[in-house]
């Protein structure tokens, strides 16, 4: 069957002919003895009064088996803002704040014509009495004669003094209206410190928190929609274009650019399968807040912020991730390690190789300690396998000799040595020394005893892919 | 004078859902070795998805529906008729080219929706309809394949945008102006 494309094409020579409407109908399946127990769909065409011809009609192509029975059928997810108990029609905002909106208006369209009026108020002169009429207004509006006793000058008309209850009506409806605002546009307040941040966010979260379960539950429906559909329909391998995390987040992929090609058909997703969404997902997070966090867990000496692994996180929280590669020199560090990954795992290639002088070996130790828990190491050629945990015990038994190398500086300064690339002040040397996964090359003289055990065949230093 | 704080209420709604896109796994429901092979590849066939449907256009569209009427739909196509040309012969039928199929989704208004009255949420509808409007050629060009009762079909169909269809329920026996009847 041929289903519908809707829409108009471009350079459409149309005018003349006009456009008619299309009706697509869906029908569920129903149970085996309804009248259409696998559902179907069909087109019609005609107008917004009557049907003119059905010109389509065939199998439900959106129904897929569940436990043996035939759901689905509808292919189409449903987004709603204000859920209503009993009804399938969600509410909008804009419904419930209309009518503040509305009560807002008027009151601030009083106070404003009060003001007006307070501004440039009437005349009222003697009857009689228009000596000096033209020189205080031409506008005939203005202008009121009054019975001549009342005064012999002319006065100022003093309009009556604004009911507070216009006021107050205006400011009822601008509260509740801010009620509705004050969670999500927050930036004319101004946090003190990470907990005031805190306490902010939480209300957000607080607040947003239905509309955010809706939207993303619709957005799970629809990706099980879709990966139904191809597992029932797309017999025929497809050729799609995945998109590569960026380095440094787990992607253990040879790097061959930033999407990587695979062919897909349905028997590749067929399995018992279930998109879920990371509940809070959508939620906005706020950087300020989040750095607030970092700087106080640092401050308090809960966070080692020298740590590597904690670098990296903390990158990935401030949404640096991308410009790791300007903030930090790891960037090369992860994309090394995951190289190793890949040369680990081909036989063909080389035993991958680690430099102590120049790799950030804690990098190489999370990055191998990381993968070596997955299920796609535990899938690897055994051979393959012994070949990364080799090159993750070598890493380890680096950093433990960096560990101890540093204790020995530790107390050789303690002894009055002035050794390493600290010169003469002791503070600094111990510093250098015992920053975690810090390259060693300004110690020379005491990694020169084990600068060349960085491998199983000895080959150099690891030229990056 | 007027404060629009509606329109604050709504771009800051539109703030918060658009901010981040919502983050999608596939996972696997059991431990068997197929289960968890498929989530991976599933995983990579929705991010698929995502990139080459441009799911982060269809969430603007749907956010401009559901900020200003409460609801919005995904309404998802799939057509076996489209999508790349390949050669038969792999597939056991020489000489013939196979199409792999093509799925086409689109965030539409809930005007454009109708599902039975009764229903308290869509999926316990029995069905849903969409209705839209289509040009007469590309009508003829989605559906007719070629069959000339269709298109005679879709040529006498009454049109819409003028006012003969109006014209003639309101008077019944005014005759349609001619180009609607072409």
């Amino acid at each position: 069957m041929n289903n519908a494309y809707g829409g108009v094409q471009k350079n459409e020579p149309d005018d003349e002919d006009g456009f008619i409407s299309c009706l697509e109908y869906r029908h569920c399946p129903e149970g085996p003895d309804g009248e259409f127990p696998e559902g179907f769909v069909a087109t019609a065409i005609g107008s917004p009064e009557y049907i003119h011809a059905v010109i389509d009609i065939g199998d439900n192509p959106y129904t897929w088996e569940q436990e043996g029975e035939l759901v689905g059928g509808l292919g189409c997810t449903h987004f709603g803002a204000i859920r209503r108990p009993g009804a399938m029609w969600f509410d909008s905002w804009l419904k419930h704040i209309r009518s503040p909106q509305t009560e807002l208006n008027r009151r601030q369209s009083q106070q404003m014509e009060h003001a007006n009026r307070v501004a440039s108020g009437p005349f009222i002169y003697p009857i009689g009495f228009s000596t000096f009429k033209h020189s205080l207004s031409n506008d005939p509006a203005r202008m009121y004669e009054g019975p001549a006793h009342t005064s012999w000058l002319p006065q100022w008309v003093q309009p009556p003094q604004m009911p507070n209850y216009v006021v107050e009506a205006g400011r009822a409806a601008l509260s509740i209206l801010s009620y509705i605002v004050s969670p999500f546009g927050q930036t004319e307040t101004k946090g003190s410190s990470g907990y005031h941040y805190a306490a902010m966010l939480e209300e957000k979260r607080t607040k947003a928190g239905p509309l955010v379960d809706e939207w993303e539950g619709s957005w799970e429906a629809h990706s099980n929609l879709e990966l139904r559909m191809f597992q029932r329909h797309q017999g025929i391998p497809v050729n799609i274009s995945v998109p590569m995390a960026p380095a440094g987040r787990g992607s253990f992929q040879p790097r061959t650019g930033r999407w990587r090609q695979e062919w897909y058909s349905a028997a590749d997703v067929e399995g018992d399968i279930q998109a879920i969404v990371d509940q809070g997902s959508a939620l906005p997070t706020s950087t300020l807040a989040s750095l607030a966090f970092w700087a106080e867990g640092a401050k308090s000496g809960m966070i080692n912020p020298l740590e590597p692994s904690i670098r990296q996180k903390f990158y990935q929280d401030m949404r640096w991730g991308d410009a790791m590669g300007t903030l930090s020199d790891m960037r090369q560090d992860y994309e090394n390690a995951e190289h190793n990954i890949h040369l680990a795992q081909d036989l063909a290639q080389q035993q991958p190789l680690v430099n102590p002088q120049v790799d950030d070996l804690g990098v190489h130790e999370q990055v191998y300690r990381n993968f070596l828990k997955t299920d796609q190491f535990k899938a690897w050629n055994p051979m393959a396998q012994l070949r990364l945990q080799q090159l993750h015990g070598i890493v380890q038994l680096l950093l433990q000799r960096q560990a101890m190398q540093a204790t020995m500086m530790q107390a050789a300064l303690a002894g009055g040595a002035t050794v390493g690339g600290g010169g003469e002040n002791p503070q600094l040397a111990s510093a250098a020394a015992i920053g975690p996964g810090e390259p060693m090359g300004g110690q020379q003289t005491m990694t020169q005893g084990f600068g060349n055990a960085i491998l199983p065949n000895s080959a150099g230093p690891h030229e990056p892919g | 004078m007027a404060w629009n704080v509606c329109l604050r209420v709504i771009e800051d709604m539109k703030a918060l859902l658009l901010q981040n896109a919502p983050e999608i796994n596939v996972v696997p429901m059991n431990g068997d070795w197929m289960s968890v092979q498929a989530a991976r590849h599933g995983d990579d066939v929705l991010k698929w998805k995502a990139a080459h449907d441009r799911w982060s256009e269809l969430r603007k569209k749907l956010m401009a529906w559901l900020c200003s009427t409460g609801n919005a739909f995904l309404w998802y196509t799939w057509d076996q008729n489209r999508g790349a040309a390949l050669d038969g012969e792999q597939f056991g039928a020489p000489g013939q080219i196979i199409r792999a199929g093509k799925s086409l989704v689109d965030a539409i208004s809930p005007m454009q929706v109708y599902a039975s009255p009764h229903a308290t949420e869509l999926c316990a509808s029995p069905y849903v309809m969409r209705r839209y409007n289509l040009s007469r050629q590309a009508a003829i060009r989605a559906f007719a394949n070629g069959d000339p009762r269709i298109i005679d079909a879709i040529l006498k169909c009454p049109g819409i945008g003028g006012d003969q269809v109006y014209w003639e329920t309101a008077l019944g026996s005014t005759p349609r102006p001619s180009a609607a009847t072409a």
